[in-house]
């Protein structure tokens, strides 16, 4: 157990890093969307003090862009926020749908780094577990990330999860579409993970399919 | 002066690019590293502003691939990262490279296109 927490908690720390990078890398993108608007909102009322005619739809149009990054921002920044309280419990009852879409978002621009354009979920709806919601979000990134990392140029991945045959037993969250093997994956990282959520995974590599199954913790 | 703008945030640099044409700089904007190196190798330019962080081919690459491709072109790199110590006066000179930190100072960046061009 101990040998398992020695690698969680670097590790952990880790992926807390490397999310919260990212998306403070998306907010400053929103915020600089923000200030060019803003700026050329500023050009076009010098202009008009010049004594020039400026159109109004497109001072509309430029409102419009900085009310769409603001709403924009305000996303991400509930998502962190979202992303922050995980670590509020070590167990709790999570909407397995909800963290797999927050798994998705965090992981969004590393994917796209990775051959990933798009990760299509499906059967999200109305699935519950009990689990870490912080670990479970790093297993789920992990997984993820690995997928991208063995896909091929503008691919789209597979999401969905379904629940075992009794309710409040077990959950399966499947990941499919990646074209080549998963280089050194799963790791040390992700045994930790899998031990600490008593969980399971299951690699078909020809199939392009990874599946994580996760039991009712209580 | 000839400018080439390269960031994945379409609405950034579309506007960027609107905004240097108030200022009498004319500007060509691509949103990947792959479609800034087709504008190269059609089209004279004497600056490239890129982002560092982009899906695909990285500033940083696609920087290694310009200076190949055109080694007389400047190149001023734009990032979301960096702490405020780093960008305390705006910018960062490392080598002969420019860096800018979003959100960016339309004032400073032509400052700093002029300063290259030197």
């Amino acid at each position: 157990m101990e040998k398992k927490w020695k690698v969680l908690g670097p590790e952990g720390l880790g992926f807390f890093g490397t999310i919260t990078a990212s998306t403070s890398h998306e907010l400053k993108n929103a915020l600089a969307v923000i200030n060019e608007n803003s700026g050329l909102l500023e050009d076009y009322m010098l202009m008009a003090d010049d004594g020039m005619e400026v159109d109004p739809e497109k001072l509309s149009r430029i409102s419009s862009r900085i009310s769409t990054q603001v709403a924009r921002a305000d996303d991400i920044v509930s998502r962190l926020s979202t992303f922050a309280h995980s670590v509020d419990h070590i167990l709790q009852e999570i909407e397995v749908g909800q963290f797999l879409q927050l798994a998705v978002a965090l992981s969004l621009r590393i994917l796209a780094a990775n051959n990933v354009d798009a990760v299509a979920a499906t059967g999200l709806k109305d699935v519950r577990i009990k689990t870490s919601p912080f670990l479970f979000l790093h297993l789920v990134s992990n997984s993820l990330i690995a997928c991208g990392a063995a896909s091929s140029a503008r691919n789209t991945l597979q999401l969905s999860c379904r629940e075992g045959s009794k309710k409040k037993s077990e959950v399966t969250i499947s990941l499919e579409g990646f074209q080549k093997v998963l280089t050194d994956f799963p790791g040390p990282a992700e045994d930790a993970l899998l031990i600490a959520l008593d969980a399971k995974m299951r690699v078909e590599p020809d199939r392009g399919r990874l599946e994580i199954i996760l039991p009712w913790l209580n | 002066m000839q400018v080439l703008l390269v960031d994945d945030e379409r609405e950034l640099i579309s506007t960027l690019s609107e905004r240097l044409s108030f200022r009498g700089i004319a500007s060509d904007w691509v949103t990947s590293g792959e479609g800034a190196i087709d504008n190269i190798k059609e089209k004279q330019y004497d600056i490239a502003v890129l982002d560092i962080k982009m899906p695909g081919l990285s500033g940083i690459e696609l920087a290694k691939k310009i200076r190949d491709i055109k080694p007389d072109m400047k190149i001023i790199f734009v990032t979301g990262h960096g702490s405020a110590a780093d960008f305390e006066a705006g910018s960062v000179q490392s080598g002969e490279d420019y860096y800018l930190a979003k959100p960016l100072n339309i004032d400073l960046l032509i400052e700093k296109m002029q300063e290259v061009l030197k």
